[in-house]
């Protein structure tokens, strides 16, 4: 990667973490200001919003173009049901519900048209969280590779609830809702995903 | 708490989910368990592995704003233009020519030109009504006034009569 790619990326970045995030308050202005088809306030929610729905998106496809994709048509869908959020829960957990949705289809109708699974892309660098040299990038890179292959091996059901928790760190509560089922089964769920990472991780390994 | 059903616990106890009394056990088990403690690193390490895999997401607030006005002009257009835009698109016109040959096919079995019935209605309704049509046996469903049928009503009541006394032994 040159060094104007990564400065590039890393501005990218930087504009992203001065996103701040919006109080209950704000979020719920901006989401009844949507309801009255004011299409400045869904600017607002896409750039508060876009940072995680299209992390998740290739957190669960392992594709950074069909993750925009996805991303992009989750927004639209937002503006278009957007009457449909009564604000019974949190706009978060509405928003990674279609994500996780519309992934879920596109993986569906890749399978339908029985092509070979997408080759993980990783042509995107990650966010180093910390200052790192040359060669941990590279050792970083790598590492990521053998995460997402061993991700894509595993069940879709195994692969969302690793990526919503671990990704995006939602609480279980959270997860139960987006999955549509009880708090016992996130629990159970969760841990025969870790296990299954576990061993696809050390099946690559080898 | 036997092995297997603590090991079962490591996930949640990875993200603080049990009870103080769980937490205790479990605890007190990953001191005397290898086996448990190298699941629970695993578990860790592959959670901070997973949390690192972040990217920087490309702007999209331009690109979605586009199709929110482009699909929000294509709704005002209506239905009208999606038929349009179907009936005149390259791949669907030969479609489009076939259903509408079909359909003029179609309506020339429905309602075929020659009606016998129309041609006696335009008869009757505009003074063309003849002795010949009335008596006709085929064209019997032609309504013919009361009045020009009086006097062979009662003919034939006369016969009749005439009939049942002959049966009867009458004259």
């Amino acid at each position: 990667m040159s060094v104007t790619t990564l400065t590039a990326n890393m501005e990218t970045y930087s504009e992203l973490t001065q996103v701040e995030e919006f109080d209950s308050k704000q979020e719920r202005d901006v989401i009844l200001r949507c309801k009255e088809r004011d299409t400045s306030a869904m600017g607002t929610l896409v750039v508060q919003y876009q940072h995680w729905v299209y992390n998740i998106a290739y957190g669960l496809l392992g594709h950074h173009e069909d993750a925009e994709d996805v991303a992009q048509d989750v927004f639209l869908s937002v503006w278009q049901n957007i009457n449909k959020f009564q604000f019974r829960s949190q706009f978060s957990t509405w928003l990674y519900k279609i994500v996780k949705n519309k992934c879920l289809n596109l993986i569906d109708q890749r399978k339908r048209r029985k092509t070979e699974p997408m080759e993980i892309d990783d042509s995107q660098p990650w966010i180093p969280l910390d200052n790192v040299t040359p060669e941990q990038e590279v050792i970083q890179s790598e590492r990521n590779q053998i995460l997402h292959q061993a991700l894509d091996k595993l069940k879709e059901s195994y692969r969302t609830i690793l990526i919503l928790r671990e990704l995006r760190q939602l609480s279980y509560e959270e997860i139960a809702e987006i999955l549509d089922c009880t708090l016992g089964r996130v629990k159970s769920r969760l841990h025969e995903a870790r296990k299954a990472l576990r061993t696809e991780l050390e099946r690559i390994d080898l | 708490m036997k092995h297997q059903k603590i090991q079962n616990k490591l996930s949640a106890y990875l993200d603080n989910e049990l009870t103080t009394d769980e937490r205790r056990v479990v605890d007190k088990h990953l001191t005397d368990c290898p086996e448990c403690m190298k699941m629970l690193e695993d578990f860790q390490l592959n959670q901070q592995q997973i949390a690192g895999l972040i990217h920087p997401a490309p702007s999209m607030k331009n690109a979605v704003l586009a199709k929110i006005h482009e699909t929000e002009a294509a709704s005002k257009n209506g239905i009208l233009s999606v038929v349009k835009q179907w009936v005149f698109r390259p791949f669907t016109v030969g479609a489009t020519a076939f259903s509408t040959i079909c359909l003029i096919i179609a309506l020339f079995y429905v309602n075929p030109a020659p009606n016998p019935q129309y041609d006696e209605l335009l008869e009757y309704y505009f003074g063309f009504q003849t002795e010949e049509i009335s008596n006709n046996p085929l064209k019997s469903n032609v309504v013919v006034p009361i009045s020009t049928q009086t006097g062979d009503t009662e003919e034939s009541i006369e016969d009749t009569d005439t009939l049942f006394n002959f049966y009867l032994g009458e004259e």
